[in-house]
């Protein structure tokens, strides 16, 4: 087949600032997914490594704004969008070829990173579809930096344009990062447990409010009359996007928690019984141990403290307690969690009452880290452990 | 060379010139003025794991640097006699010191190690800038400086609670291979520009 037949799109693809910049970016994904990124300290599970990708469009995303700006510039100044609007197809057509090959670039270095990311991690942790909803959005965030360096591009004209959109857009990104920002698109601090997943509204309201950006940037440019009302009609689009998502989701938070399952897992130790989600951690047998000891030691002074415990998230029966199962294998873990599962949460908020209960679960890490039997304080702390269990369960009066 | 009859400044004194003095000096102005203001992510860090202020010092240098770089005739620049190409080479290399001396000058005997670390990373980044743009051209310089900074501030301190060790360019501390990198890539850079600008067009058509 000669060369000049190929498809006009397939030889935007394998010249100028698409290949250059697209294999640039192709390359620094391998580079960082494959030997310099980690979800070592992180949990086991799709959300977290699914979150860093995401994470990573606050370099992958202002990049490929400059690729694009730097795309559209190169056709400016070169004369090659002068020649295009000679032509039937024009100049829009001629940007939008452009525009689709660095997005097809900068696509592909998104799926190298997202796919090395995956195998590098732990995945043992769990799935849920609401996490697809991470990637979908690190997707739709990296066509509408390419439509934001496309709108600059358009209306600055100067060989400049290119790093100062990266820099401006990686600005915007990491300043709207806040947790307190409404218009947040990245959401870089927060760790997935076992039982919470990406809240499906929230991100898949913003995706639509990313895609109709880009959708609305797209049909802009065919908008012939001026560029400075093409760009007016995208501004307004993404306001209006926007808008409407944070209309919908005013005090939402992009963590939900995850439907539970139909069934638990249990295991027994002794007396206790622990049921968790599904997805077993390594460091389950020393959780078991941990709730066994500190029940025994409990059991002493009170004859209602519970012997049933779910993991968080889980429809846990009657009289059973919950437990936020610690799932950090790499962790020394102080028994903490496991105290606050077996002393009852206190339904009154007096400074006193809290007190109590405090005083009591750093009591029972204490006293459950002994030696059984050889607790010298355990005949003299009796009346006070009962008198702060009494203060704990009593309802405010 | 490019001295017109009416020229409002003496022949020394070029855009160049004055268009570096005003960079570094409005970039090392607001790194004194407001260190606080200039800020990079360190996601999740508990403690000061990136330095942001050297670091975009830095790639404001660099970027300064490679666009010094340019020659408005490439195509006869290739042909010029070695003293003239040693100009080409000195304004790289000048730029980098103009950015460290205002940030020197700037932030005065208070934090020297601003101007130490603007140093050590805009090195790094020009060499960065100055292989590629052997490669494919001066126009695309800015893309490996860039996507190392930012890289390196997004995913080297992306919730973790330190820096990781490839994302050096933004750390706070300076140590002797980081000095022998930034050198290193510097040296590459530099040469491979110099081969590419004195063989071929140093701008692709």
């Amino acid at each position: 087949m000669p060369a000049t037949s190929r498809a006009p799109l397939v030889v935007e693809l394998g010249t100028g600032a698409p290949l250059i910049s697209g294999s640039a970016a192709v390359g620094a994904a391998l580079v960082l997914g494959g030997v310099f990124t980690s979800t070592d300290g992180q949990l086991p599970g799709w959300a977290d490594p699914l979150n860093l990708v995401l994470t990573a469009c606050l370099y992958l995303g202002p990049l490929a704004a400059g690729a694009a700006a730097l795309q559209v510039s190169l056709q400016q100044a070169s004369g090659i969008l002068e020649l295009a609007g000679t032509t039937p197809r024009g100049k829009a057509s001629a940007i939008r070829l452009g525009w689709l090959a660095i997005a097809s670039w900068q696509s592909l270095a998104l799926l190298v990173l997202c796919a090395l990311i995956l195998v590098r991690s732990d995945l043992s942790g769990g799935f849920s579809p609401a996490m697809l909803l991470l990637p979908l959005q690190a997707a739709l965030l990296v066509s509408a930096c390419t439509a934001a360096g496309v709108a600059v591009a358009r209306l600055w004209q100067h060989h400049l344009a290119a790093p100062a959109v990266a820099v401006a857009l990686f600005a915007i990104l990491y300043l709207t990062s806040d947790p307190a920002d409404r218009l947040r698109v990245i959401y870089p601090e927060i760790h997935y447990q076992i039982y919470l997943e990406p809240n499906p509204g929230l991100l898949s309201s913003t995706a639509l409010g990313l895609a109709f950006a880009t959708v609305v940037a797209w049909t802009g440019l065919a908008v012939r009359r001026s560029r400075l009302r093409a760009l007016g009609f995208v501004i307004a689009g993404a306001l209006l996007a926007s808008s409407v998502v944070t209309r919908i989701h005013t005090d939402e938070r992009p963590v939900a928690v995850r439907r539970p399952p139909h069934s638990a897992t249990c295991y027994r130790k002794h007396d206790v019984r622990l049921c968790t989600w599904p997805f077993p951690s390594r460091s389950l047998e020393q959780s078991l141990s941990r709730l066994d000891r500190m029940h025994r030691v409990l059991a002493m002074y009170d004859d209602a403290a519970p012997t049933d415990f779910f993991e968080v998230g889980l429809v846990s029966p009657e009289r059973a307690a919950a437990y936020d199962m610690p799932r950090h294998d790499d962790l020394v873990q102080d028994g903490t969690e496991e105290a606050m599962a077996l002393i009852p949460v206190p339904t009154c908020s007096r400074l006193a009452v809290t007190r109590a209960y405090g005083e009591l679960v750093r009591w029972l890490v204490v006293e459950s880290s002994r030696e059984l039997g050889h607790s010298a304080s355990a005949a003299t702390s009796a009346g006070w452990v009962v008198q702060r269990l009494s203060a704990v369960r009593a309802s405010c009066r | 060379m490019r001295s017109s009859p009416d020229r409002w400044l003496p022949p020394h004194v070029s855009g160049w010139t004055l268009a570096t003095t005003a960079a570094a000096v409005t970039t090392a102005a607001v790194a004194a003025a407001a260190p606080d203001v200039v800020g990079l992510p360190q996601i999740g860090a508990m403690d000061t794991v990136v330095a942001p202020v050297p670091a975009l010092l830095a790639w404001v240098a660099a970027l300064t640097a490679t666009t010094a770089a340019s020659e408005p005739c490439p195509e006869v620049f290739a042909t010029v006699p070695r003293r003239a190409f040693a100009v080409n080479v000195a304004r790289i290399v000048l730029t980098l010191a103009a950015f460290t001396v205002g940030a020197a000058a700037a932030t005065g005997t208070r934090d020297l190690a601003v101007a130490g670390l603007s140093a050590r990373t805009s090195m790094a980044l020009c060499g960065e800038g100055l292989a590629v743009a052997s490669v494919a051209g001066l126009r695309y310089g800015w893309l490996p400086m860039t996507a190392h900074l930012l890289a390196a501030a997004t995913l080297g301190a992306a919730n973790r609670p330190d820096l990781a060790g490839w994302a050096w360019i933004v750390s706070p501390e300076v140590g002797a291979t980081q000095v022998v990198l930034s050198t290193l890539l510097f040296v590459i850079g530099m040469t491979a520009w110099t081969r590419r600008a004195r063989t071929v067009l140093s701008q692709p058509a």
